[in-house]
Order: C-alpha cells, then structure tokens, then sequence
C-alpha cells in the first residue's frame, strides 16, 4: 500500500486549505450540530430515567443493564444497521450518537443525585418543602458536578464518535478526515482530526464554564 | 430472476459465509473473526503491559497524579476513526503499526483505573506491609496489587471493549477482520444492493455480538481474579449493590 512517500500532494497542502476553508466551516457547523442535537436529546431521555432509578431501585439494574448493552455495541455496527429504516440521513447518524450518551448520562446523573447526603433532604422535607422544591432547590444544585461530569464525557465522545458517520455520508469533519484518506492527502486528514480534538476541549471548558456559572458558591471554595 | 429467487440465493450465499465460505468476495466469518480477535488481543496486550506496570508504579510513588487524570480525558477527545486513518497515511499498511494504534486506545482506561486502583488502597495497610519488613517491589505486588485487582480489571475490561469495537474500523484501511463485511456492503451500497445489504447487517449483528461477548467474558475473568479475602469482605460489608459508580472510573468510550 501506500505510506507517505506515495502522498498524491506535499505536506502541508496550503493550496487545499486555501480552497476548502468554506466546506471546513460548513463541515464544523454540521459537527457541531450533530453533537449538540445528540448530547441535549440524549440528557432529555436520560434524565428522566435516572431520577427514576434513582428514586426505584428496582429499576436501576435494567436500566444499567440496557444502557450498558447498546453503550458496548462497536459505532459503525448500529450506524450501518440503521440505514436501511432510516436511510443515510441525519436521523441514521443522530439516534445511533444518541444511544451512545445515554449511559453515561444515566449513570452520572444517578451517581450524582445518589451522593446527595440523605440528612440534607430530609433537613429540607422537615423545613416544608415539597418533593420537586427538594428536587429544583436542592438536590439538583448537590448533585450538579457529577451530572455535569457526566456532560462533558458525553460531549468530547460524540464529537469522537460523529467522525464514524463520515462512512454513511455524514460526518463533520470526519468527511474531510476520510477524504484525505482515499485522495492520499494527509493535510485534510491531519486539519480534520486537529478540529476535532480543538472542539472537544473548546466545548469541554464551555462546560466548565456553565458549570461555574450554575454553581457559584463552589468558585469561593476552589 | 424473480425477487424471490435472487433473496434465496442471497440467503444461501450468507448461510455459507456463515460457515467460512467465501461470500461474495468477503473471507467467511470464521476467518475475519480470527483476524478481528487476534488484532485485538494482541493491542490489548500491549496496552496491559505498557499502562499496568506504568500506572503501578506512579500510584506507589505517589507521582503525577493529575496527570493520570487527565490522561484519559486527552485520549478521548482523539477520535479513533482519525487515529486509525492517519497511522496508516504516515505508516502505511502495516499490522504492527495496526497493534499499536489499537493498544493506545486501550492504554488510557488501563492505566487511570491501575492508578485509581492502587490509590484507593487503604495506606494503613501499605504502612503495616513496610513496617513488617515489605520491600517497596512486595509492597506493590503482593499488597497493592491484588488489593487494586477489581478497579484494575475493570479498566481492562473496558480497554479490551473498546479494542474489540474500535478494531472494527480497522477494515477501512484495508485490514480485515469483522468490520470488512461492513464496510464491503456501505460501499456496494446499502440501499440498493441486496448482497451488500446482507454483508452489512450481518457484519454489523456479528460484531455487535462479539462485544458484548467480549465484555462478557472480561465481566467473568474480573470476578475471577479478585481474591477471595476481597470478595468476602465486600460481600460482608456491603449485602445490597448500592449501584453507585465512582465517575472517575467510569472513562469508558464507545468507538
């Protein structure tokens, strides 16, 4: 085969670059969709089932358990499955990226809402308040590092995981990593992989970022 | 042909490609499970051999703590697809430069659970070891690292799953194994062409089986090598799973 001596342009390719800057933004805005539309879907179904694992024990096994099962099923498998309901459409690429944040989320937010310290509720059920009042007030403020640790991992992986729907037509940046591939070309190759490690750790300190800002009383204690 | 003869014929040819006869320009699947595994085991090997002594060593001494934390973070904003694609653009085809790009992925689970592992050792244990006379070498074989085995072997676990996933996208650089099938049938088209149809989604369900069996089997093995000292002190101590999982452990990625 072909190692880097076989490259069908130089490197670093700066006549590529210079006519490929506008897909290289359209191709971002797209990755960027992708990624937010499956982390927000995927914490709007995972939410949900976590509070509910974690007020039902009975519950949480399953839940784990299924979340688990599909969490270990390889990304190209469940993206090449779904093509022939949905097509090589956005909706084959979104549910897969979808899927793929739920155990994380889930189990995050169940950890996170579980390491609220039991007295504490009950300090606040004594003071009078109602069950979503303890929910809004204080368990969710309590818990809110973890879940929000939970968001991170999910955000950085699915930016990782949208590169594989380059092979169904999707992709982000993924689409200008495999082009570089079959054209030989190893600046598109190298651009795109660097995006996509720059978005996850621009995102992931944005999350930092909104964190603090839901969480100020713990900034004074940093 | 009828519609109906040529899915016959289709569910005759996939039958024998189930039993290792070559199908449609695709080995059997005996051979491309063959091919998947021993790529796999071979990274994970290497990422065992690499990430545990490392990570046992580091947590001993109590060195770069925070580096090993973020280690795992920095491995999962690379994407694999991108690792893969480039290893074999700068490398060529190769299957050792393959075992390498493989065993990275599973280095960064290996090693942050070695080193949360060993870290979680109750030091009063450690101490009383020195104090009866432990070398710093039996100290960490004989004390901390049975004492680490469950968080240990579940970061094997996960770098052996995400290895076994990942070798799947091994296929697009040319390397066989079980993603081959996939990728032959995306590019015959999946929507139009029924033999391609069926070597994706049979790809895609063998493959999709093969991990969970993995994480299976590593699920059996991790409760094997526990001590028994270990289990029956977790089992006293704790009667009901409270299911609470420490999110530091939990660096696990799907690929």
């Amino acid at each position: 085969m072909t190692p880097l001596l076989a490259q069908s342009r130089p490197f670093p390719d700066w006549q590529w670059l210079e006519r490929n800057a506008d897909e290289l933004v359209s191709r971002g805005v797209e990755h960027v969709q992708l990624t937010v539309l499956a982390v927000a879907i995927g914490f709007a179904i995972a939410f949900p089932l976590a509070l509910l694992a974690s007020r039902r024990r009975r519950v949480q096994g399953p839940v784990l358990q299924l979340t688990g099962v599909l969490f270990t099923i390889p990304s190209l498998a469940l993206f090449v499955g779904l093509v022939p309901l949905t097509g090589l459409s956005t909706t084959s690429a979104l549910i897969p990226l979808t899927i793929y944040t739920l155990l994380i989320l889930v189990r995050n937010t169940i950890a996170g809402l579980d390491s609220v310290p039991p007295e504490v509720v009950e300090s606040a059920r004594a003071m009078g308040y109602r069950d979503a009042a303890i929910l809004r007030t204080v368990e969710l403020p309590l818990a809110l590092p973890v879940i929000m640790a939970g968001v991170r991992i999910a955000t950085v992986t699915t930016i990782g995981l949208v590169t594989v729907t380059a092979l169904i037509g999707k992709g982000g940046w993924g689409q200008v990593i495999l082009r570089g591939f079959q054209r030989q070309n190893l600046t598109p190759t190298l651009v795109g992989f660097g995006l996509c490690v720059l978005l996850a750790i621009v995102l992931d300190l944005l999350l930092v970022a909104v964190q603090h800002r839901l969480s100020p009383w713990a900034a004074t204690r940093r | 042909m009828s519609p109906v003869l040529a899915q016959d014929s289709v569910g005759a040819g996939l039958a024998g490609w189930l039993r290792g006869e070559d199908f449609s320009g695709v080995d059997g699947v005996p051979q491309l499970l063959v091919q998947h595994l021993g790529l796999s085991f071979a990274a994970l090997g290497v990422a065992c051999l690499v990430a545990i002594p490392l990570a046992v060593v580091l947590a001993h001494h109590n060195r770069a703590p925070v580096l090993s934390i973020n280690a795992a973070n920095a491995f999962r904003a690379m994407p694999a697809f991108g690792l893969i694609l480039i290893a074999f653009q700068v490398g060529g085809f190769s299957t050792w430069l393959l075992v390498v790009v493989f065993a990275l992925i599973g280095v960064a689970p290996i090693f942050a659970n070695t080193y949360i592992g060993i870290r979680q050792v109750d030091p009063e244990v450690v101490d009383a070891a020195a104090g009866m006379g432990l070398t710093d070498r039996q100290q960490m074989l004989q004390v901390e690292l049975p004492l680490a085995t469950p968080v240990l072997m579940a970061g094997v676990r996960t770098g052996a799953v995400n290895i076994v996933a990942t070798v799947t996208l091994a296929a697009v650089v040319g390397f066989g194994g079980l993603g081959l099938p996939i990728v032959t049938g995306l590019a015959r088209g999946l929507q139009f062409s029924e033999i391609g149809r069926a070597l994706a989604i049979g790809g895609a369900v063998i493959v999709a089986l093969v991990s969970i069996a993995t994480e299976g089997a590593f699920g059996l093995l991790q409760r094997r090598l526990v001590p028994e000292g270990l289990r029956l002190r977790d089992a006293a101590a704790r009667p009901v799973d409270p299911g609470y999982t420490d999110p530091a452990q939990v660096a696990r990625e799907p690929s």
